[in-house]
């Protein structure tokens, strides 16, 4: 295995030989290079028994080359002098054909960073194939014993990246980040459990508490109840929770906000949200490490999107921030919902299902998607564990059902919050959410899948 | 084993290719099709180094995927452009079994010691993978192949100059904007191209070079603090440039600004059970959804649970379940002309077919690949395996899935609509969603219509239908002629873990479905 600091020189050298080759093709122009290594392994089990695995390493370089306003980029995955040059080339070739872009910003030029704390885990970086391969067993022989259908996915990504342009701008961050996902299913086809969890860190994954939760899961969830659609009182485990948020970020843009097609138009400060509910994206806390700073170089400090209910910030960017005289915020990808006070203070989901006369808990949702943005309105389905709460208690698994809601109205009917959040399995960015109670939640159709 | 392109290039017999291009739209090309910047004797040693490693080091089988693929695109909002750029990656992935067990290797690299390690690596994997396999994989006998085959373009979306197509965007805006109420327009062009040359050790080599386009324009419309946009129905196609420019988007755009604005003051659905008539440019991502996915033989058997699910059409109603009613017959086609993921062999390099998923309202066919189709008895794949590029592994992958039109009519859309006394008519898509077993789906449009009498009365808003699969496909009661009948798609199905995405078509004529639930999304409180 290469070591890291021989990686970040190899990444460094190759996006100075992109700048070096622009500079000598492209007099003028701005130049900005991204250099990112990843080494990518992964194993894959269904139906108690390994189905494919593998691994890859790759670099990945891109250019972006601006002449004034006229501005294009390209990328490639080969990083030999003749790639290179034949990416910066094309870039240049098309960045000079380019019609002139009036958003188009200057690049930024050297920053200060704050520290970021350690993302990089040498663990679970020096994971071999046994040792991927045995999450899986592990699994499967848990799934054997317990007589259940198990399948499941576990990802080990390491991630080494460099930034440079033509204004001195220099940045690099290197982080690990594993996921694994395990199904469990009844033979009989009537019950499915699901546990999942992402971490920079091998120490926090407990990849045999994640099947036997899974399978738990699935046999409390067999044969289930059928009860009417209508609203109900949910408890959402942290998975349910951080698939609705994602919509809500998606609209948190002042730019959208200010032409009028977002829900927080004209909603600038408003207190939309329970008075307990924050929402913060801080990269530098060790609990939610990431790079300090987003694709173009800005550097990411601590930000508030939400306090106590209350709207503080929407995502500003470089050219929006310019024409209406805010401070951009940068793109920020890692994402914390938290709580203050007592109403988020709830030691587990146990502890949210006794607080809960009658209710609906939540395990995970499915094929999630706007269906109005205007309201932040989102359907999708209940999956992998839907139980009945009643008088404090878990009384029966329930049917599953389509739902109809917005992560507003969720966040304005919370009532109850995990004090620990943990990050989610996720396709893009990073989540760090509680279980939460809330109320009136649409389920609006029911569904037969199990 | 050593491979060599190009003599079996030399060696293949036109008769033999002529029958594979007329079947697939394709074409024959006599020499290299856009493989890259990587010299052919380069090529040649990777490919039978990594063959000849991984069977020195013990696989059964093996094949390597040399694959290039590049993207192109381009994005304007309003009258500029705001954002230009290309991507490529280039690699080799070398897929093995070891004693029943696969692995999979891939470097970005490609030459014989890359391929060789790749090679070595995929064994590794395999071994370390063994101890967690209990039934060997077996793969379907597939007949020795060799040949080349390229999408039938006239323009090469790659070679025409970026101003041009830019040029093409920023034409849209001055078609929409003096439309009252509209104050924004995004407007888009993407380009794929994929060029890929496949090699196995039981001898086959193929080389295939697939191009993709899709130009795409969203009109917004903003009055007194709501909005609506609409955006185009020109689906992606395999095609060149000249699907662009024969298309009639500029034509259309300016329809599309009123659509918006009319959607903007339309009247909020008044939700209930309404025979409901999709076009074309609806109904193909439904039976993407609710037939594409469900026919997934790997989906039906599990293999997909951690993640899309499994399927409501298990193995025991092949045969025997009824889909949809006698009208309805859905069939799979990688040969489709223009079909999004038409080519002449799939990734394990099976010749690509036509067959009937639902006959005549009855579940008769999967979907497979080489190593799945001895799970249901079959003695041969039906050549449905894919690869997004050169790191991912080859499964199953859908592919171009469409619906039958009543060949004994000349039934026109408006036919339908005459013949439907109370009713909601929608086009284009708007929201999706679908559960993991396939049964409970919400679909919404770009437009809605309500149809009283026989005609189209108003435009309407906040529409979705929801409904089950074997339920919504039972209820079909009319189809369009073969005139009718239209082909759209996505670049962008997703599938597997890690996942990978997939281009794919989906044909169909207009169709009626009787009493399906209407419903009302409107959340914003006021009609």
């Amino acid at each position: 295995m290469t070591s890291p600091i021989t990686t970040t020189q190899m990444l460094g050298e190759v996006a100075a030989s992109v700048l070096r080759i622009a500079g000598t093709i492209a007099k003028g122009a701005e130049i900005r290079t991204d250099v990112d290594r990843t080494r990518a392994a992964n194993v894959r089990f269904a139906k108690n028994e390994m189905t494919t695995s593998g691994e890859y390493d790759e670099v990945s370089v891109s250019v972006s080359v601006a002449f004034g306003r006229r501005q294009a980029w390209t990328s490639t995955n080969q990083t030999d002098a003749a790639s290179l040059k034949a990416m910066v080339e094309r870039a240049v070739a098309m960045a000079r054909l380019a019609p002139e872009d009036p958003e188009t910003m200057p690049l930024l030029g050297p920053q200060t960073y704050a520290a970021a704390p350690p993302a990089h885990d040498a663990k679970l970086d020096g994971m071999v194939p046994t040792d991927r391969a045995a999450v899986a067993t592990r699994a499967i022989a848990a799934g054997d014993r317990e007589k259940v259908q198990i399948a499941g996915f576990f990802y080990r990504n390491a991630y080494e990246r460099v930034l440079r342009a033509s204004t001195g701008l220099l940045a690099g961050h290197r982080e690990t980040e594993a996921q694994y996902t395990v199904t469990a299913r009844t033979p009989d086809g009537t019950g499915s459990g699901w546990a999942g969890r992402e971490t920079h860190r091998a120490t926090d994954l407990d990849d045999a508490l994640l099947a036997r939760t899974a399978i738990d899961k699935a046999v409390r969830s067999a044969k289930p109840q059928v009860i009417p659609a209508g609203k109900y009182t949910v408890i959402l485990e942290p998975q349910a929770v951080a698939e609705m948020m994602a919509f809500l970020v998606g609209q948190m843009d002042l730019r959208s906000a200010d032409e009028g097609r977002s829900y927080f138009t004209g909603k600038a400060g408003e207190k939309l949200f329970a008075d307990f509910v924050s929402l913060e994206s801080d990269p530098a806390n060790p609990e939610t490490p990431s790079a300090t700073y987003d694709g173009e170089g800005v550097p990411l400090q601590r930000q508030r999107w939400i306090a106590k209910g209350q709207v503080k910030d929407l995502h500003v960017s470089r050219y929006w921030g310019a024409k209406q005289g805010v401070t951009p915020t940068g793109r920020h990808h890692v994402y914390r919902l938290s709580g203050e006070g007592p109403r988020a203070q709830a030691a587990s989901v146990d502890e949210l299902v006794r607080g809960t006369k009658r209710g609906l808990l939540v395990t995970r949702f499915w094929y999630n998607r706007m269906l109005e943005p205007q309201s932040v309105m989102i359907t999708g389905l209940t999956r992998d564990g839907l139980y009945l709460i009643e008088d404090g208690k878990i009384t029966a698994p329930v049917t599953n059902f389509r739902y109809n809601e917005s992560p507003v109205t969720v966040l304005k009917n919370v009532d109850a919050m995990t004090r620990a959040t943990e990050r989610t399995p996720s396709f893009s960015g990073s989540w760090y959410v509680p279980a939460l109670r809330t109320h009136e939640f649409t389920m609006a159709s029911p569904s037969a899948a199990v | 084993m050593t491979v060599n392109r190009r003599t079996f290039l030399g060696g293949v017999t036109s008769s033999a290719i002529a029958s594979l291009t007329t079947a697939c739209g394709g074409e024959r090309v006599a020499a290299k099709v856009a493989q890259g910047p990587i010299p052919d004797r380069v090529v040649d040693d990777a490919v039978s180094r990594a063959l000849a490693s991984a069977k020195r080091a013990g696989a059964s089988y093996a094949d390597v995927r040399i694959v290039r693929r590049r993207t192109e695109s381009i994005y304007t909002r309003e009258d500029h452009v705001i954002s230009v750029g290309a991507e490529e990656t280039y690699g080799i992935g070398v897929r093995v079994i070891v004693d029943g067990a696969w692995g999979f290797a891939a470097s970005a690299r490609v030459d014989g010691a890359a391929a060789q390690s790749a090679a070595e690596n995929a064994v590794a994997i395999a071994r370390a993978a063994r101890p967690a396999l209990k039934r060997p994989v077996v793969l379907a006998p597939a007949p020795v192949v060799k040949g080349s085959w390229r999408t039938p373009i006239q323009v090469d979306p790659f070679n025409v100059p970026l101003a041009d197509k830019a040029q093409y965007l920023l034409d849209l805006w001055p078609l929409v904007k003096d439309v009252r109420l509209v104050k924004y327009a995004t407007a888009g062009f993407e380009a794929l191209g994929e060029w890929k040359l496949f090699a196995s050790s039981e001898g086959s080599v193929v080389e295939q070079s697939i191009t993709r386009v899709w130009p795409s324009l969203t009109v917004t419309a903003v009055m007194e603090g709501q909005f609506e946009s609409r955006a185009a129905e020109l689906p992606p196609m395999q095609a060149g440039w000249e699907y662009v420019t024969q298309s009639n988007l500029k034509a259309s755009a300016r329809s599309l600004a009123e659509d918006a604005v009319e959607k903007l003051r339309a009247p909020s659905v008044t939700a209930g059970k309404k025979d409901l008539i999709l076009t074309p440019s609806n109904l193909w991502l439904t039976i993407h959804e609710s037939v594409g996915h469900p026919t997934e033989l790997d989906r039906a058997l599990g293999l997909e649970a951690n993640f899309a699910g499994t399927s409501f059409v298990t193995t025991d109603k092949l045969g025997k379940l009824k889909y949809g009613s006698d009208i309805v017959t859905l069939y799979a086609d990688k040969t489709t002309p223009g079909g999004l993921a038409t080519c002449a062999w799939d990734d394990d390099g099976v010749a690509t077919q036509r067959w009937d998923l639902v006959k005549d309202g009855r579940f008769v066919a999967y979907q497979t690949t080489r190593d799945q189709a001895a799970w249901i008895g079959e003695k041969s794949s039906r050549g449905t395996s894919y690869a997004q590029d050169h790191k991912t592994v080859a499964f199953q992958r859908m592919p171009n899935v469409s619906l039958a039109a009543d060949t004994r009519s000349e039934r026109t859309l408006a036919d339908i609509v005459a013949a439907t006394d109370d009713g909601v008519l929608i086009s284009g898509n708007g929201s999706w969603s679908i559960d993991h077993q396939r049964f409970n789906f919400q679909f919404s449009g770009q437009t809605y219509h309500e149809v009283k009498g026989g005609k189209i009365t108003r435009a309407l808003r906040d529409v979705a239908y929801q409904a089950n699969t074997p339920q919504f496909w039972s209820s079909c009661d009319m189809l369009g002629g073969p005139k009718s009948w239209e082909m759209h798609g996505t670049l962008w199905d997703g599938k597997g873990e890690p996942q990978q995405v997939n281009a794919v078509s989906h044909g169909c004529p207009p169709a009626r479905f009787r009493g399906i639930d209407i419903l009302n999304v409107n959340a914003r409180g006021n009609a």
